[in-house]
């Protein structure tokens, strides 16, 4: 996790009920060829989420920017967006989905929160209108057979087999120092599910938890949390929970003078965010996550990067998750060759699209889960964020344990 | 009496909601009488005080107070010209000492002369220094009045208004209470006297007026109210 | 997990908290011991001034302990003026109003924070946040520690002020005897709006001892109310004394049932603390009966 909250809520998996038949046949919107292609960009802008759904915005409306810059999508020509405020609630994501529907848009992209892209999901299927999902991780976004669903990015199930095998890799080439792990989890659905899963699998893999400490969001004090962790000196700290905490657990372990041999994280690393390696590069040093990230190797990553970073903006995962979800939408409706959402959602579903920006393998869509998206692993190394799995993207090789 | 009253209520009306208490009622008391306001429980007595000190609004009428308008003035104003209210019930801060009690009572009025008014205050009432660091709250029942009492002098007043001081006191301490106040008019301080205990307010009063339904029914020299039994019967249930 | 190695740094950490919540807490027991209401809008006041000392240190490069000399007096000017031009008249003279207009203020503020900073979580970055204190078996957080001693001051200040000036003195008895005090010529509404002023000053201090070791974000100041609130009860509505060693026990009580129960239930410590305050001396510690 880069900024804010995580992109999972309590009503994750409530927002689940089954989608009845009502999906209603809506003339598809005759236009000439050229005249344009309205996308639906719709993010969480206000609210508790605004943060991380600005940032998204960003990333969705470079896409454009460049795709139109460049004389438009094919045979359709500009790409005309209309932006959604999604309010941080999936009542706000559904609002906007009727009115994105009303305004004739070809696809929709975006959503940022779990809750939110559950909701834009089956409100969008009602009128069969093609959804890519940007960041929602739930597993469940995927698996309730929405046809119009389409998810670039990796969910929560791989993200977290990827974390536990990397970390089993990167202990075991390195002589297998770490034995033992702490586990510091908030206390709601995506801290306490990982803390669970890393409870029944770090064990087979021969690490022995000394404690798992949850602790509710906001936690204003981590100074106990930090004793704990000081008395049993573990050889690995797992943190898994949101910014705000991370920053504070980090800083108050730095105070304290905890040094344990690792501090690797899931969905919601230091590693994974620049503006708290800017911030406390003292703190952040030598941090592992597993998460969103995208191709250190890709000139036209580096490119976005720097152009994000001359508007002032941290490059932030939603930034070019959003800005990959657009090219993968542009790519469907050049292939399409018209807006026409049945089209659309044909052209998505055989995607093999190629020219993102992600670390990921091919492009294939197999209910909707591109099946090609995994997270990688980064480190803070030299006041910088290093990929150090998997090998194929790696700028460097993983330091661990950490020097003292 | 001189020429000009110092304090001249003409026609005042006042309530509270929809209830109307004051009528158009009318007094005037002159620089150092002592006046008598008189008249049965829940007549309006403390009601007409409240709306001279400016806590009530009053809805018609004027008030003239040492040749000023004060019928809109704001109770700071109010008191800042030196008309003192000693309220009903005595209203002094029980969580603070006798002394800061005292001292709040210049708050507004005769600050710079702090010091010297708390030795005349001690001077009139010695026990209010014996109990000087005391909590107000701990003093008893004679003592709160004679502090409440002691707070108004405090800002130097031209009129003070003692509502009801005598409630509640002892016999011996209401003696002593009538005897004090007729030492405050004596250092020149004008007194709107309300009080309940007819016998000994009108023997210490130069005036005196009777409230009864929302007016004052009656006026004169307290001598001559005292002497009428009728005018005591109906009005004042004596 | 007694062992006095775990025990005593987190009573320390405990008390270090404690001053902090105290100080949040004072500025509430003041408000509510003079206009007899709960401030809802303490909680946005605090987001606010953390992010005044946060715009304070990143635009005029201004240390928050510095800070808090401009902060003080501007939250001050802030807290008079809401509760003379907006709490005040809006409520009609009706006291009870003041705690529905003080809710609705909390949620103007906090929108406008959000419209203006978004829901983004901010830092800063002082040289001295990591600096400690080797007591041998503990580091003691040197910015806590200034934080420690400054409530302390804070207090010790309020107190002179109470004791010693005019205007403390009317404030104490606008608090017990409303209409003594009018009686007395002390203007009602001035003093309300400078109880306000005082409290929301206590605010804007806490926040310049906050900022250096935690983050600001719209809804942060919410967190600690809940907590100050606790206090005020613990302590005894409008209680001085009470709001500074309550917020020391409720920092201590916090501190350890985190350390026992876990950081989740943390909280349950202190909320059952609340309700066996209100259960058997609802009058909290040092409050005294109506
Ligand atoms: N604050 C108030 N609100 C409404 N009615 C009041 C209030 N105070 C007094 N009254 C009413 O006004 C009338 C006069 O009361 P008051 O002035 O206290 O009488 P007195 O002092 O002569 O006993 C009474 O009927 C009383 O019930
Ligand atoms: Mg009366």
């Amino acid at each position: 996790m880069s900024e804010g909250k995580f992109p999972f809520s309590r009503r994750t998996f409530l927002a689940t009920t089954a989608l009845g038949a009502a999906t209603v046949a809506m003339p598809s919107v005759l236009r000439a060829q050229g005249a344009g292609v309205k996308l639906g960009i719709l993010h969480p802008v206000s609210g508790a989420l605004s943060y991380s759904g600005t940032q998204g915005r960003l990333g969705a409306t470079i896409a454009i920017d460049e795709i139109n810059a460049a004389g438009g999508i094919k045979g359709l020509g500009k790409i005309d967006p209309v932006l959604g405020d999604a309010q941080s609630s999936a009542e706000g994501g559904t609002a906007e989905v009727e009115k994105m529907n009303s305004a004739g848009v070809a696809a929709i992209v975006g959503g940022y929160a779990s809750a939110v892209c559950l909701a834009v999901s089956q409100a969008a299927a009602r009128y069969d209108l093609p959804y890519v999902v940007d960041v929602g991780v739930a597993d469940s976004i995927v698996t309730r057979g929405l046809k119009n669903t389409f998810r670039f990015g990796p969910g929560f199930g791989v993200i977290a087999k990827t974390a536990l095998s990397n970390l089993a890799a990167i202990n075991d080439a390195a002589g297998k120092p770490a034995k033992t792990v702490m586990i510091v989890h908030e206390d709601s659905l995506f801290g306490s599910g990982l803390a669970k899963l890393l409870n029944a699998q770090l064990p087979a893999q021969g690490f022995q938890i000394l404690e798992t400490i949850p602790h509710p969001t906001p936690t204003r004090d981590f100074n106990n949390v930090v004793l704990k962790i000081k008395a049993q000196n573990p050889d690995l700290v797992i943190p898994a929970n949101y910014y705000n905490e991370y920053v504070l657990l980090a800083r108050t372990m730095q105070q304290q003078k905890v040094k344990p041999k690792g501090i690797y994280s899931v969905l919601g690393g230091a590693a994974s965010s620049y503006k708290f390696v800017k911030e406390f590069p003292e703190a952040a040093k030598y941090i592992m996550d597993c998460n969103h990230w995208f191709d250190p190797k890709n000139p036209k990553a580096l490119a976005l990067k720097k152009k994000v970073e001359d508007q002032g903006q941290f490059f932030t995962y939603e930034v070019y998750m959003n800005y990959s979800c657009v090219l993968l939408v542009a790519d469907a409706l050049a292939r399409a060759g018209s807006a026409d959402r049945a089209k659309v959602t044909e052209a998505l579903a055989s995607s093999t699209f190629k020219d993102h920006v992600m670390p990921y393998g091919p492009t294939k869509f197999v209910n909707g889960q591109n099946e090609g998206a995994a997270p990688a692993n980064t480190q803070v190394l030299d006041g910088d964020i290093k990929v150090v799995l998997p090998v194929a993207f790696a700028q460097a090789k993983p330091v661990f344990p950490m020097p003292a | 009496m001189t020429d000009r009253p110092l304090l001249d209520v003409r026609d005042l009306h006042a309530g509270y909601g929809e209830t109307q208490v004051l009528r158009g009622v009318s007094l005037d008391v002159a620089p150092g009488e002592i006046v008598a306001v008189l008249g049965s429980n829940g007549v309006g007595k403390s009601t007409f005080n409240r709306t001279l000190s400016g806590i009530v609004r009053a809805r018609a009428g004027s008030i003239q107070f040492d040749g000023a308008a004060i019928e809109h003035d704001k109770p700071p104003a109010i008191v800042a010209r030196g008309l003192i209210h000693v309220p009903e019930g005595r209203r002094i801060f029980p969580n603070m000492t006798v002394g800061e009690n005292l001292d709040l009572g210049s708050y507004r009025r005769a600050k710079p002369r702090r010091a010297q008014n708390r030795e005349r205050v001690f001077g009139i009432f010695p026990r209010l220094r014996e109990r000087e660091a005391q909590y107000a709250g701990t003093l008893s029942g004679g003592e709160q009045q004679m502090l409440a009492i002691g707070r108004g002098l405090m800002a130097e007043p031209k009129l003070i208004i003692l509502d009801e001081p005598s409630l509640g006191l002892s016999p011996l301490l209401v003696e002593e209470l009538f005897t004090l106040i007729g030492r405050i008019r004596a250092d020149g301080v004008a007194i709107l006297l309300v009080e309940q205990n007819v016998v000994q307010s009108l023997e210490v009063a130069d005036r005196a007026y009777i409230l009864a339904e929302g007016t004052f029914v009656m006026s004169g020299a307290a001598s001559a109210i005292a002497a009428d039994p009728e005018l005591k019967r109906a009005y004042l249930g004596l | 997990m007694l062992s006095p190695v775990i025990l005593i740094p987190a009573i320390l950490n405990g008390l270090l908290t404690g001053a902090v919540y105290a100080l949040v807490a004072l500025g509430l027991t003041l408000i509510y011991g003079v206009l007899h209401i709960i401030n809802f809008a303490h909680g946005a006041l605090l987001s606010a001034a953390l992010f005044a000392a946060f715009f304070a240190f990143k635009l005029l490069g201004l240390d928050p302990y510095l800070a808090a000399f401009l902060l003080a007096p501007a939250f001050f000017a802030l807290g008079y003026g809401l509760q003379r031009f907006i709490i005040g008249p809006a409520s009609r003279g009706d006291d009870r109003n003041m705690l529905l207009i003080t809710l609705g203020l909390s949620v103007v503020i906090e929108n406008v924070l959000l419209y203006a900073f978004r829901g983004d979580t901010r830092t800063i970055e002082v040289p001295y946040a990591f600096e400690t204190i080797d007591l041998g078996f503990t580091f003691l957080p040197i910015p806590r520690v200034i934080g420690f001693g400054v409530v302390f001051v804070v207090a010790l200040l309020l107190w002179a002020i109470m004791r010693f000036t005019d205007t403390g003195k009317a404030i104490r008895a606008v608090a017990k005897e409303k209409l003594g005090a009018q009686l007395a010529g002390i203007d009602v509404a001035h003093v309300y709006a400078m109880t306000f002023g005082l409290g929301s000053a206590c605010v804007a201090v806490a926040a310049c001892l906050l900022i250096p070791t935690y983050y600001v974000n719209p809804m942060v100041g919410d967190a600690f109310v809940l907590i100050a609130f606790t206090i005020v009860v613990l302590g005894g509505m409008g209680s001085v004394p009470g709001a500074l060693i309550g917020g020391l026990v409720i920092g201590v009580v916090e501190s350890l049932s985190g350390l026992f129960l876990g950081e989740s239930l943390g909280q349950i410590g202190i909320f059952v603390i609340f309700i066996a305050v209100l259960l058997v001396r609802p009058t909290g510690l040092f409050g005294v009966k109506a």
